[in-house]
């Protein structure tokens, strides 16, 4: 129990020395292209650039598969200096429900929570 | 090999086969998993008894209305097949569809879901079942950092076998979710009671979602499930607390940690009229990605506190193994 507790404690200081300055947007696919690596994003969250719409650009191999227009997004990264309409991003995430079902982080998925169909090791939820 | 081994097999190939065809003609996400591993407690009882064990597993997601804007959805479905070298095999099918309707510029997505399971043990017959669950969430996309959501859902276990109604539990005879003495023990020694057992499940639950970074998410969730069963000894309310982390060092690396606490009180106890158990479970995955493939080690660690001595169990879980996602 010890070992698990020194363990899971030191996981949990490493990846909150993760955390960036990096800046998060959500907000609604109006436009994309793939090619170039650019979406048109309308701003929904409650920050002041709420209803603008700004041009997100990412490497297109980092474009994920399953957002398109109309969809939600959380997007990580900064505004170009002096344009507060251009935002460099570092990540696209799509929201909660795509990739893992109702599991947003996808470990109860990976892992389980102790409650396997049968006697372990297997069997998720 | 034994039927229910064969059967296995046999589905496993039959929708391995299908689901690369299927692949073929449509945007499928497809994984493939084989692990080996230890488990020291397999019957989950207090004098512990080990066996390995190799897993198989395949797992399959179909996007749903991906080009339209008012809805969303998916299809999932799983097979797995566990063998025990000591005791032997299980396996599982499980089918879940979603569907949602995000509101409010896609910050509100209220949704319905339906889950249907299939269980088969070859060594815990009583654990066997065939399972419906729906149900119905609410999300809300608070912030770019935060999201909070509800959910509720029914389910329904039809058992295939008469459960054993006393708390007894042999050697290597297994225990599954709320069992808490449902493994018959194999001399029938103490059954006192057997019934067709019927479990009839409610569960409400509250989730916190915190995106800390592109690269760390956590998730706080708490839940309240009330389980009525056939069998009065497995009728119970549970409480359990959550929290999860997934972590992205790299675009190589994965780490997700889990821990939870549940508190189970049973309406009905052989010999304890309170029965109360508190089981507490820890886990860590490490993922090392290449390309398609996924390399894993997993840990997990179990203990059940229970009124009831013969309920206390430990349990540890090592495996490793890798994985195709193709």
């Amino acid at each position: 129990m010890r070992i698990w507790l020194f363990i899971l404690t030191n996981l949990l200081w490493l990846s909150a020395a993760t955390v960036c300055a990096e800046e998060a947007l959500l907000g609604t696919v109006e436009a994309i292209d793939r090619d170039k690596g650019e979406l048109i994003l309308r701003v929904t969250d409650s920050s002041a650039d709420r209803g603008h719409k700004i041009s997100v650009f990412l490497d297109p191999e980092n474009m994920p598969c399953c957002i398109g227009i109309g969809k939600t997004v959380r997007v990580w990264g900064s505004y170009a200096k002096g344009n507060s309409s251009t935002f460099q991003a570092v990540t696209v995430r799509g929201n909660s429900f795509q990739g893992n079902g109702h599991d947003p982080t996808g470990v109860r998925c990976r892992i389980g929570r102790g409650r396997g169909h049968g006697r372990g090791g297997a069997g998720h939820r | 090999m034994e039927p229910v081994c064969k059967t296995a097999v046999c589905i496993l190939l039959t929708a391995f086969f299908c689901f690369v065809s299927v692949k073929s003609v449509s945007a499928l996400d497809t994984s493939l998993e084989f692990s080996t591993g230890y488990n020291d407690n397999v019957p989950k009882t207090p004098d512990a008894e080990g066996s390995g064990f190799w897993l198989c597993e395949i797992r399959l997601l179909q996007r749903l209305f991906s080009g339209s804007a008012d809805a969303e959805g998916q299809i999932s479905a799983e097979a797995a097949y566990q063998d025990y070298f000591r005791t032997g095999d299980s396996y599982h099918l499980q089918a879940e569809t979603e569907l949602a309707w995000p509101l409010s510029d896609g910050r509100i997505i209220p949704g319905i879901f339906s889950d249907v399971l299939v269980y088969r043990d070859d060594a815990v017959e009583e654990d066997e079942r065939s399972e419906v669950t729906a149900g119905g969430f609410a999300d809300w996309l608070a912030s770019p950092y935060l999201t909070l959501g509800i959910r509720q859902s029914w389910s329904w276990a039809d058992y295939r076998n008469p459960a054993a109604g006393c708390g007894c539990r042999s050697t290597l005879s297994g225990q599954s979710e709320h069992a808490g003495g449902k493994g018959m023990n194999s001399d029938h020694s103490c059954l006192t009671e057997n019934k067709n057992r019927d479990d009839r499940m409610q569960t409400v639950g509250i989730h916190s979602t915190f995106y800390l970074s592109p690269a760390l998410a956590a998730e706080i969730l708490g839940e309240h499930i009330r389980n009525r069963s056939s069998v009065k000894t497995e009728s119970c309310n549970e409480n359990a607390l959550t929290a999860s982390v997934a972590w992205n060092p790299s675009e190589f690396w994965e780490i997700s940690v889990l821990g939870s606490a549940r508190h189970l009180r049973y309406e009905k106890a052989m010999h304890d009229e309170d029965r109360k158990d508190t089981v507490f479970h820890a886990a860590l995955r490490v993922s090392r990605f290449i390309g398609k493939f996924e390399l894993r080690v997993q840990a997990q660690w179990t203990h059940n506190d229970s009124s009831e001595e013969k309920e206390d169990y430990r349990q540890q879980v090592m495996q490793c193994g890798f994985g195709f996602s193709f």
